[in-house]
């Protein structure tokens, strides 16, 4: 059984490492360009200046960032590419860099042809002609966003008067233009070659962040993720908490009692009724509710939309209890109801399946009847599939309530998720699932564990899929 | 009545909603000729024929046509009527000419007529959920079959073949992505893919050297991948995934619920051919030499048939919840898109146009209700 529980634990454990994988990469393609989003707000950012020269502060700015390290463990890239390509940062040499490696394949050439162009920049920077150096300086910038050798080399051809002064600089380049046109990459190149990169890599720091509880900071408005999902939390457990809570109190003897009592039209009807409820979405109730509560005139006295940064700011539940969960009842009923009508029906058919069993007749064969035969021999073995429930309700409890939250107004873990998926703070979104996805795993080795030691049968099986 | 009717009902608005509700009128004279704008427009569309040009400089609710006969709804859901703006009620004294042209079920903030869009929603939730549970369902019963028929034990190749299967996989993987890093303009790379694809299929064919053969653990890979999916809360999923698709339109958003749905179909698929996979009639079908697929497709999917369609009862309807939920909250889907979700979207900039909650909700409530209520009389019948 042991062997059991840890085979599991170790798969749920993997499929959380390909989760984290998965959500890293998400994370880095959705993104948009992070050292752009983090500079936005401070004065010395890279702001658009010409290519050439951008290049440079964005390096350095992407570098404070650890950007320039490898993104994983290892890659699986053409031959074509040196093993520190990573290293560039600005988006659009990566492009053009590319581009030009994968139309000739000559690497060291195509580094030159970079470093000649950067040369050429700078002089034409410093040079006191200002008319030619404005020339100049736009003539770069289409350079050097091109990847075209044909289109650059009658770029570079120009009158003589601003030919001149850098007659040197565009003879090398023409010169590397040349020999650049001549390469093409050869078949073997293009075969993969695997570079490992060991520990030193943005997922590694990145993974090593979130499991000592570091979120990171969010991109809106640079707070830490932690903080703000710590603020977030206890709104979304009282209302799920409150919701699951209710619902299981009034399911269980609710169920059983539809169990019990004998078949007919009426029960049928309150079958159907329940079924109805479950397929009654909650967010249709909350906007109807909404509507009633903020059409003037009508409105509900103990509920007031705007009502939460009260209870945030005046301590909640331990001063005011009973408006609180006044405050509450609106959300926690639309979440409420068509839990407890789907978990009433579960209990009745799973107490009714028990009643048919052949043991339920021995025992009654053997005279136990009544209130015993139904506390000591049903209810346990109805109760056991619910057993399977808890690896629901755990991520349940932050994530039930997503839309009821968006609708309420609730500052909770829901609307916290939609309002920065909204302004792309893409750190929150992406821990919340990575952390959620956590709670799920749980519930499901929570379950699993107390299957296995309440059911013999599920033991014993498990010990014999061992020997098998 | 029967519950049931309602998703026959909105499977036929889904269908003819175009005939129903259309600002083309069905039939009109205009300068002494005959036309059908409502069954001749789609042919208009693939460019097979054209209007008149009076046609394409005025909307159809200002021509001047001599006679017509409207749809049963005279608005398309895109249309504006500029006379009723501004959310009018159902109740409302509307600005209209006669009782045909009737808002039933009022207009939104710019005018555009609800029963029209409620209409057009049928169609988007029938689109929505039926596409995504057969790509769910294509994917469910392909990954949970090949789990629950080989197992861990029963799919044995060579080691060597085993290595090469390996290496060609992660091969393929990488001559694709490199496929689209160049464009599929770069001839070498083409040639390579061609080697790769023509190098795996002769391998199929070598003796396998060394008599060990091991077995691939295929159920144990796809539970994982099955389990890291459903580690992730549905709407979740949909909402870390979306950001990634720069302009998703409705495919989009039918591959993404699919790629959520799918697990809950392969789950089943696979307890199924597990349990069915031992069966004396199968052992038969083993002895007379059938092949691994036909066994798969023409014994055991029939007879794991029963079950699965109780699943794609509730797969629809979560996937029609889904995309409700989408539109509501104004993630995913284009900004012009009308459907219930985006039309209950409006009543929460304005709360006291009860019509655009009212009905929108109704129609997903009794969506969802009368699949639900198919799904249990499946599951009552097979069990």
């Amino acid at each position: 059984m042991l062997t059991y529980l840890i085979k599991r634990i170790s798969t749920l454990i993997l499929s959380l490492w390909i989760i984290s994988i998965c959500l890293f990469y998400l994370q880095k393609n959705v993104a948009g360009d992070i050292v752009m989003l983090q500079s936005k707000g401070r004065s010395n950012g890279p702001f658009y200046v010409h290519p050439l020269a951008a290049e440079k502060v964005y390096s350095v700015e992407a570098i404070r960032l650890n950007l320039h390290k490898p993104l994983f463990y290892f890659s699986l890239k053409s031959a074509l590419f040196p093993d520190t390509f990573y290293r560039i940062q600005y988006p659009e040499a990566i492009k053009i860099k590319k581009d030009l490696l994968l139309q000739t394949g000559n690497w060291p050439l195509v580094q030159s042809y970079f470093q000649a162009l950067t040369k050429f920049y700078e002089i034409v920077v410093k040079s006191e002609n200002s008319s030619l150096s404005i020339f100049w300086r736009e003539r770069l910038e289409e350079i050097a966003l091109s990847s075209d050798l044909v289109a650059i080399k009658s770029k570079l051809r120009v009158s003589k008067e601003m030919n001149e002064p850098f007659e040197v600089e565009i003879k090398e380049m023409n010169g590397i233009l040349f020999q650049l046109s001549k390469c093409s990459p050869s078949f073997l190149s293009w075969f993969p070659r695997l570079h490992i990169y060991g520990l030193d890599n943005q997922y590694h720091k990145w993974f090593v962040k979130i499991i000592s509880g570091d979120f990171g900071t969010s991109s809106r408005d640079g707070r830490l993720v932690k903080d703000k999902i710590q603020e977030a939390i206890p709104w979304t457990l009282w209302v799920n908490g409150l919701a699951i809570g209710i619902a299981y109190l009034f399911s269980f003897p609710m169920g059983i009692f539809m169990a019990l009592i004998p078949k007919s039209a009426w029960t049928k009807w309150v079958n159907h009724f329940l079924l109805a409820l479950y397929a009654l979405p909650s967010f249709w109730i909350a906007s109807l509710l909404l509507f009633q509560a903020t059409s003037p005139g009508a409105g509900f006295p103990f509920f007031s939309i705007s009502g939460w940064t009260f209870y945030q700011q005046n301590g909640g539940f331990i001063n005011q209890p009973i408006s609180f969960l006044l405050q509450l009842s609106l959300p926690v009923f639309c979440m409420t109801y068509g839990l407890a009508a789907y978990l009433t029906g579960y209990m009745q058919s799973s107490f009714l399946k028990v009643l048919k069993e052949p043991y339920i007749m021995y025992a009654r064969t053997k005279g136990i009847s009544g209130f015993r035969l139904y506390v000591r021999h049903v209810l346990p073995n109805a109760l056991l599939p619910q057993i399977v429930f808890i690896a629901g309700v755990i991520p349940a409890l932050v994530t039930g309530s997503v839309v009821i939250e968006v609708i309420f107004n609730i500052p909770g873990m829901g609307r916290l998720l939609i309002d920065s998926m909204l302004s792309q703070d893409w750190a929150t979104v992406y821990s919340f699932v990575l952390l959620v996805s956590c709670l799920t795993a749980l519930g499901l080795i929570l379950s699993d564990i107390l299957l296995v030691l309440s059911d013999p049968r599920i033991r014993f099986s498990a010990t014999k899929n061992e020997a098998s | 009545m029967k519950i049931k009717y309602f998703f026959y009902v909105m499977l036929f608005l889904a269908v003819f909603g175009d005939w129903i509700a259309n600002e083309k009128p069905f039939y009109c004279k205009f300068q002494g000729k005959n036309y059908y704008p409502v069954i001749e427009s789609p042919l208009v569309k693939l460019g097979w024929k054209e209007w008149p040009a009076a046609f394409q400089n005025a909307t159809w609710l200002e021509l001047d046509l001599e006679k017509k006969v409207n749809t049963l709804v005279p608005y398309s859901p895109e249309t504006i009527d500029r006379n009723n703006l501004g959310l009018k009620s159902p109740f409302d004294k509307q600005n209209i000419n006669s009782l045909w042209e009737r808002h039933w079920m009022g207009t939104d903030r710019i005018g555009r007529d609800v029963l029209s869009g409620w209409i057009r929603g049928c169609r988007m939730a029938v689109s929505v959920g039926f596409l995504s549970v057969l790509i769910a369902g294509i994917m469910g019963i392909f990954w949970g079959g090949i789990a629950g028929y080989f197992g861990n034990e029963r799919f044995k190749l060579s080691l060597f073949k085993a290595g090469v299967l390996l290496i060609w996989i992660i091969g393929m993987f990488f001559w694709i992505s490199l496929g689209f890093e160049t464009n599929w303009n770069s001839r070498s790379v083409f040639y390579w893919q061609i080697i790769w694809v023509i190098g795996g299929v002769c391998t199929l064919f070598l003796p396998s050297w060394g008599s060990h053969r091991i077995a691939i653990p295929v159920d144990g890979v796809i539970s994982l991948v099955i389990q890291a999916i459903d580690a992730i809360p549905a709407l979740f999923f949909l909402l870390a995934l979306l950001p990634l698709i720069k302009n998703p339109g409705l495919f989009d958003v039918v591959i993404l619920i699919a790629i959520i749905r799918w697990t809950n179909i392969a789950r089943l698929v696979r307890a199924e051919f597990l349990s069915i996979r031992d069966l004396e009639y199968i052992q038969a079908a083993k002895l007379l030499k059938l092949n691994h697929f036909n066994i798969c497709w023409k014994h055991i999917l029939p007879n794991a048939m029963g079950s699965l369609w109780i699943t794609f009862a509730y797969s629809f309807a979560g996937a029609i919840l889904l995309e409700a939920y989408l539109g509501y909250l104004g993630i995913g889907m284009p900004s012009g898109t009308i459907s219930w979700g985006s039309q209950m979207q409006q009543v929460r900039e304005n709360p006291s146009a009860w019509w655009l909650a009212v009905f929108p909700g109704a129609a997903i409530f009794l969506s969802l209700f009368s699949l639900q209520k198919m799904g249990e009389k499946l599951e009552a019948k097979s069990f």
